[in-house]
């Protein structure tokens, strides 16, 4: 699969007051394949709005490779034609106070490429994905904080980009908006856009990404598939009738017992006369608990979900 | 309790809107006076006006208005810290910024050269304005009245002076212009009347000053000033002597001998039926006999009205000092102030902190022109 | 979408020209600054009335005045804030993202702002211009070129606070460029002053003045007042020096900004 963003010892350093410099990427290696769901994650401060904004021009001046769509990004004119392939809705997103919805749509339509007879055709689409249509005449001033992220959404995806950066997409956004907009990211997926988007609500890119990474520091601790992460949950055997030595009990007259791989025949040899085995399955475990104990663990090795006492 | 708030607001607003109007209710209008002594040099005007010369030069303009009263009063215009001219330094400022604005050369003409006497100055400001301003014709006028009436030019150098006319004549850019010019020639050569020879000069002032300004107040009363002056003059030539009831008589034949070819229409006297009869002063006053020759009441209460500028303030001084205002005259000459004698006719008197002149009632409406 | 055919420079900056200019239309301080100015105008008749003498003169001078003074001022606040405001605000994250240049987005957001002020100055001039006709001043076409000059006049300045915010914070670039409007009218004077100048003092001086615009070239108002006219020539050679001082501005923002991190 090709890579749609790629990261090759990328290092960026902020100028600070005076001769004070502050680095914000270290050497960072990323790659995100062409329709993929990627899920950024980090905590405020490590280096996630820094490369984001890396990918979408606000930056330059970068140590290392940053390539879009295979291509490097030289700080030059050239990348125009990277960028018009990507949709990007900033955290917190603010938009000029007194241009009208339909305005405003029209105008960053235009300076994405799109011809006139496009633009209504667009704008017609995202109305209906995103139930603009009732504010097209609105002015963007009298927008409350969740109106304000689906139109953000809204001129993110308008002219249906191959990558769709997004950051923190679901802030300020209730239930029935946060569902939507996992409705409409599926649609534009289905389509064949890659996603890439940080959150600090781990549970939406657990349902909705397959690949993560995660920086800290300035630096990508880890990165990979989010089935292969969650793969390594520990099994557990529940059952009914005489409990084992060491299962615990599920309520209802059931028991569970751990069953790491290695231990199996033991275990079940161990089971006493009478006991049924009802299901072997992988314990849940919250992306977010993984999150925090990872984060706080040294750089040096990872912490696998197996070794986390939660049930 | 929702309509407390709002009309407690109103009632505040107003008590304090009724509470600043209480500084007008019964304020009278002062002419308010001030010095000149921070007026900057031309060229720091102009540096710091950002292109807004002509404007700032105006609003200065206007705020000196205050400055002319006080010069009006006192005859002099020095600033107190350096002893320059005020009115020097303030129509170098004006004209420099704001060139093309001949009012400011018109009432140079005025404080520069009628008031405080400074003729070369005021050549040097007209010079330049019509530099600035070629096709002006006031500015020519003012120049010709000055070359006349001050450097008497005419008298002097005739061939010069109508040199002067002629260029003016060419400067001017209509037909009509250019006849007025020649007009106004001939007319310096009607006035023959000894003391008079200021009052086209005088006149030329009144007809640029505004009605209802300082300006023009002062303009007016020098002109009927030396109207009455000459009335004075006229009228002793005329042999004038007091009736049994005071007032002034002249004879038919005394007027006939001093003015064969008729009488002037500002002469002191005018034909009544068959005989002369003295008229009121330009001030609307009849005539009187003081000290042995006649006496304009008016001009005498014109010069006293100076005078009371004078004794106003050194009430005020006496007031600092006695830490209390004298209310009568004969208390402001116990607490040492010197106060001249009013002129015949007329008393001082304090009003509102300020010495003013009572004078008698008019029997005629003042002159004007 | 694969790879669009992608808008030429031109249209970019008129794109981005269009919605500046109308959101600085719509702004409730453009038309604050038209009502203030609008209320000025008309007590300014109280100065003309004061002034002993012809108060048309004097009320067209202060109507002249009051256009470029708000003008230069609304300038200033604007060209401070065109682009920082959009740093500060992040609004330019959606705009800089799309495939546009950034030295099309400073060039099209000054276009904008500077087809705001030209309206604003059109605005303020009809209004100024039909009070003076209404109260009986004399209104002639002299005027009306007097507000041309000016409009450029506002229109450096607007350059100059681009220029300045690019090079400090919005604060400093607001008082640096009322400061630059000062020396830019002072320096009209400065030939008087060269006498009272030697040596090295001539050399810093006349070296200094010549890095900021001779805005004295766009004072035709105090001329126009009196009906004194300007040549063709003269009034070509005035929109060109302005001009040419707007592209330098403009060009040393873009610099400044294809370089700044946002």
């Amino acid at each position: 699969m090709d890579a749609v963003i790629t990261f090759q010892g990328v290092s960026f350093t902020y100028r600070g007051n005076w001769l004070q410099r502050i680095s914000a990427l270290k050497r960072v290696d990323l790659d995100v394949p062409a329709g993929s769901a990627f899920g950024f994650l980090g905590a405020n401060g490590a280096g996630k709005s820094t490369s984001i904004k890396l990918l979408t021009g606000l930056l330059h001046g970068h140590c290392g490779r940053v390539a879009l769509f295979g291509s490097e990004l030289a700080g030059s004119d050239a990348d125009r034609r990277l960028r018009a392939r990507l949709g990007y809705l900033p955290e917190h997103p603010f938009f000029y106070d007194n241009l009208r919805v339909d305005e405003y749509l029209a105008y960053l339509a235009r300076l994405s490429g799109l011809s006139a007879g496009g633009i209504t055709a667009a704008c017609e689409r995202v109305y209906q994905l995103l139930d603009l249509g009732d504010l097209r005449r609105r002015m963007l001033r009298s927008f409350s904080k969740g109106m304000r992220q689906r139109f953000g959404l809204a001129q993110a995806i308008i002219h249906q980009p191959d990558l769709l950066v997004l950051d923190e997409p679901f802030s300020g956004l209730d239930p029935l908006w946060r569902a939507r907009f996992r409705e409409v990211m599926a649609l534009e997926r289905g389509r064949g856009a890659t996603l890439f988007f940080s959150s600090h609500i781990l549970s939406d890119v657990e349902d909705l990404c397959d690949r993560y990474a995660v920086i800290d520091h300035g630096s990508v601790l880890e990165q990979g598939r989010i089935a292969d992460l969650l793969g390594q949950a520990p099994m557990i055997l529940t059952g009914s009738g005489p409990a084992p030595a060491g299962a615990a009990d599920a309520g209802g007259g059931e028991w569970r017992l751990p069953f790491p791989e290695g231990e199996r025949e033991a275990r079940l040899a161990a089971l006493p006369p009478g006991a049924r085995i009802l299901r072997l399955e992988r314990q849940k475990v919250a992306l977010e608990d993984w999150f925090v104990a990872r984060i706080r663990a040294t750089h040096g090795a990872g912490v696998k979900l197996g070794d986390m006492s939660h049930g | 309790m929702r309509l407390l708030l709002p009309v407690a607001a109103v009632l505040a607003a107003t008590t304090l809107v009724g509470w600043n109007a209480t500084r007008f209710v019964g304020a009278e209008a002062r002419i308010r006076t001030k010095e000149l002594d921070f007026l900057p040099s031309p060229l720091a005007a102009r540096l710091t006006a950002c292109g807004h010369a002509n404007t700032l030069a105006k609003l200065r303009w206007i705020d000196s208005f205050a400055y002319f009263q006080l010069v009006l009063d006192r005859k002099d215009d020095r600033i107190s810290a350096t002893g320059e001219s005020a009115f020097e330094r303030l129509y170098a400022m004006l004209v420099g910024m704001d060139p093309h604005f001949t009012e400011y050369h018109n009432s140079a003409a005025l404080n520069l050269g009628a008031i405080l006497d400074r003729p070369h100055r005021l050549l040097a400001i007209l010079t330049q304005g019509l530099i600035d301003n070629p096709h002006d014709t006031g500015l020519w006028r003012q120049l010709a009245v000055l070359m006349h009436t001050h450097y008497k030019l005419e008298e002097r150098h005739l061939v010069q002076f109508n040199a002067l006319l002629d260029d003016w004549a060419a400067h001017e850019l209509t037909a009509e212009r250019q006849q007025q010019v020649w007009d106004w020639k001939a007319s310096f050569g009607r006035r023959t009347y000894q003391g008079l020879e200021q009052v086209p000069y005088w006149l030329e002032q009144l007809r640029h000053a505004k009605t209802g300004t300082p300006t023009h107040d002062f303009v007016l009363g020098t002109l009927r000033e030396q109207l009455a002056r000459w009335g004075e003059q006229e009228l002793k030539a005329l042999g004038a002597q007091p009736g049994p009831d005071g007032i002034l008589t002249v004879t038919a034949e005394a007027v006939a001998r001093h003015w064969p070819g008729g009488i002037p229409s500002v002469a002191p006297v005018r034909a009544a039926g068959s005989g002369v009869v003295v008229r009121e002063d330009p001030f609307g006053f009849a005539y009187t006999w003081v000290d042995g020759a006649p006496f304009s009441p008016g001009r005498a209460y014109r010069r006293a009205l100076n005078m009371a500028d004078n004794l106003s303030a050194k009430l005020a001084d006496n007031a600092v000092t006695a830490k209390a205002w004298a209310t009568t005259i004969d208390a402001l000459r116990t607490a040492g102030v010197t106060v001249p004698p009013p002129p015949a006719g007329a008393s001082w008197r304090i009003k509102d902190q300020r010495v003013v002149l009572d004078t008698p009632t008019v029997v005629a409406p003042p002159w004007t022109f | 979408m694969a790879d669009p055919a992608l808008p030429g420079a031109a249209t970019l900056i008129r794109v981005v020209a269009g919605s500046t200019f109308r959101e600085a239309v719509r702004s409730r301080t453009f038309l604050g600054l038209l009502i203030i100015f609008a209320v000025c105008v008309g007590l300014s008749r109280i100065v003309g009335w004061v002034s002993s003498t012809d108060g048309n003169i004097v009320t067209t001078d202060l109507v002249m005045s009051l256009q470029a003074i708000i003008g230069v001022l609304v300038a200033v606040a604007t060209g401070t804030a065109l682009v920082q405001s959009e740093i500060t605000n992040k609004t330019l994250y959606t705009v800089i993202s799309r495939p546009i240049a950034r030295w099309q987005f400073v060039v099209g957001k000054y276009l904008g702002l500077a087809a705001g002020l030209a309206l604003g100055q059109a605005a303020m001039l009809a209004i100024g211009l039909a009070y003076l006709a209404a109260t009986g001043a004399e209104v002639h076409r002299w005027l009306l070129l007097a507000g041309l000059l000016t409009l450029v006049e506002v229109l450096v300045m607007a350059a100059v606070s681009l220029c300045w915010t690019a090079l400090s914070s919005p604060l400093l670039a607001a008082v640096l460029g009322l400061a630059t409007w000062f020396c830019g009218h002072a320096v009209t004077s400065l030939p008087e002053l060269i006498h009272h100048l030697k040596g090295w003092q001539l050399v810093v001086a006349a070296g200094l003045a010549s890095l900021v615009p001779n805005l004295g070239q766009f004072a035709y108002r105090n001329q126009a007042v009196y009906q004194l006219p300007l040549g063709w020539a003269d009034l070509a050679q005035r929109l060109g020096y302005g001009a040419l001082w707007i592209a330098l501005l403009v060009t040393l923002t873009v610099v400044v900004f294809r370089r700044k991190h946002l």
